[in-house]
């Protein structure tokens, strides 16, 4: 199968050189302090929070579960579906992030996804342009994105997650590597109140109409394009 | 890694348009710095101090203020003069932070809108950006940038509506989406 030639976002990944340091375990401000006993040995009321603590969120059962889809050719997918994956977080949400297609788990989202205890797992071969171009064997990867997909529609089936964000998965279903209507299908049955993200590419007609809520991130200026900037850590990485 | 301020080309992102995504885009770069320890400023035009959403809690746990410009007091109120002092006044501690060299990302959610509104000389506030130190990344948010702001910046983004839940059934904003 031929595919056009798609400079990906992970393109730009060769450029980090990434450090492999080890990260502190996870401290949580705003967990209640242990019960302390007082002289008398009457338990020490627990003081109030001075800010507003967590707004409640509603039971899945009270939640209006969105299929959302990023898509388009320009920068934004991945990165707001980050920006989705903190703010659930902040709302004691569970929620995790798997990556088709990228390869590299150490980069600025997972470094902090591990301090915030959230799960990203990168689970493709890397980008697949050059070896496209080349005529390379492209089995490992297809491989990848079909076990990719059997986990994930374990996840989307059993609702592990209140939100779910699936990278870059418009581009297996692009390239024919996963069926399509199967994952539609999957994606469209999965348990009330749960949310799932798709992030991708040319997300097709399909998707787009069984989801809920989608943007199109159009390139108007990018660095790359105009200026020959490569990726930065912090911003594309 | 160019995570060094020698090595570093600071960028001016713009993240425009009228879909979901400019300030969630937003967030996911302080994400991503976050995890290389970059020194991230947050700063909201036209939200109030009493906005307590997602990312002010967790961003919270990885140690970034994310600061609310409205100062307890609300934005788009019926006294235009009010609005424009509140925006000068969040504008002045934006300069001030751009000049102590503190943050290696900086992110000016809702700009935008105070250019569009007329309460900030949109020449001055450029021209502030353009003098920023060669390694700061900043980021502005918001519908209706100018073409005057696109020139200016390194990427630009147009998150384009294709579909909405608000729009097609009536679905309200929600907690862990969009606050």
């Amino acid at each position: 199968m031929t595919h056009p030639d798609l400079p990906l976002e992970d393109d730009l990944e060769p450029t980090v050189e990434l450090l492999d340091d080890e990260i502190e375990p996870r401290v949580d401000p705003l967990a209640a302090p242990k019960t302390a006993l007082a002289a008398n040995g009457r338990k020490v009321p627990t003081p109030k929070q001075k800010r507003p603590g967590a707004y409640r969120v509603p039971p899945r059962k009270d939640r209006h579960g969105l299929l959302i889809v990023n898509t388009g050719h320009g920068k934004g997918k991945t990165t707001a579906a980050l920006g989705v994956m903190l703010r659930a977080h902040g709302r004691d949400m569970s929620t995790a992030m798997y990556q088709f297609v990228k390869r590299l788990g150490n980069t600025g989202e997972h470094r902090t996804a591990r301090l915030l205890g959230i799960e990203t797992v990168a689970m493709g071969g890397g980008c697949t342009k050059s070896r496209r171009k080349e005529d390379r064997d492209l089995t490992e990867d297809r491989n990848r994105a079909i076990a990719g997909w059997e986990l994930c529609a374990r996840h989307v089936t059993e609702g592990t997650y209140d939100v779910l964000i699936l990278d870059e998965l418009t581009l297996p279903l692009k390239w024919g590597w996963l069926d399509e209507a199967d994952v539609i299908r999957t994606l469209q049955e999965r348990p009330q109140g749960t949310h799932v993200i798709v992030t991708g590419r040319d997300a097709s007609q399909a998707l787009i109409d069984a989801a809920d809520l989608v943007t199109d991130m159009r390139v108007i200026k990018h660095p790359l394009r105009e200026q020959g900037i490569k990726a930065q850590g912090g911003i594309d990485v | 890694m160019s995570t060094d301020r020698a090595t570093r080309k600071g960028l001016l992102l713009v993240n425009t348009g009228n879909g979901k995504g400019k300030s969630t885009a937003a967030l996911g770069i302080l994400v991503r710095a976050a995890g290389y320890k970059f020194s991230i400023g947050m700063f909201q035009f036209i939200k109030s101090a009493e906005t307590r959403y997602g990312e002010h809690i967790a961003a919270e746990e990885l140690g970034i203020d994310i600061v609310p410009l409205g100062d307890g007091f609300t934005w788009l109120s019926d006294n235009i003069e009010a609005d424009r002092a509140l925006a000068q006044k969040g504008w002045q501690r934006v300069q001030e932070v751009i000049e102590s060299e503190q943050f290696d990302i900086l992110i000016l959610d809702e700009l935008t809108y105070c250019l569009t509104y007329g309460w900030l000389d949109e020449a001055m506030v450029l021209d502030v950006l353009r003098r920023r130190p060669s390694w700061m990344h900043i980021v502005v948010t918001g519908r209706n940038a100018s073409p005057a702001l696109i020139e200016l910046a390194d990427l630009v983004t147009e998150m384009h509506l294709v579909k909405h839940p608000y729009r097609e059934k009536g679905i309200p904003a929600q907690p862990g989406i969009e606050l």
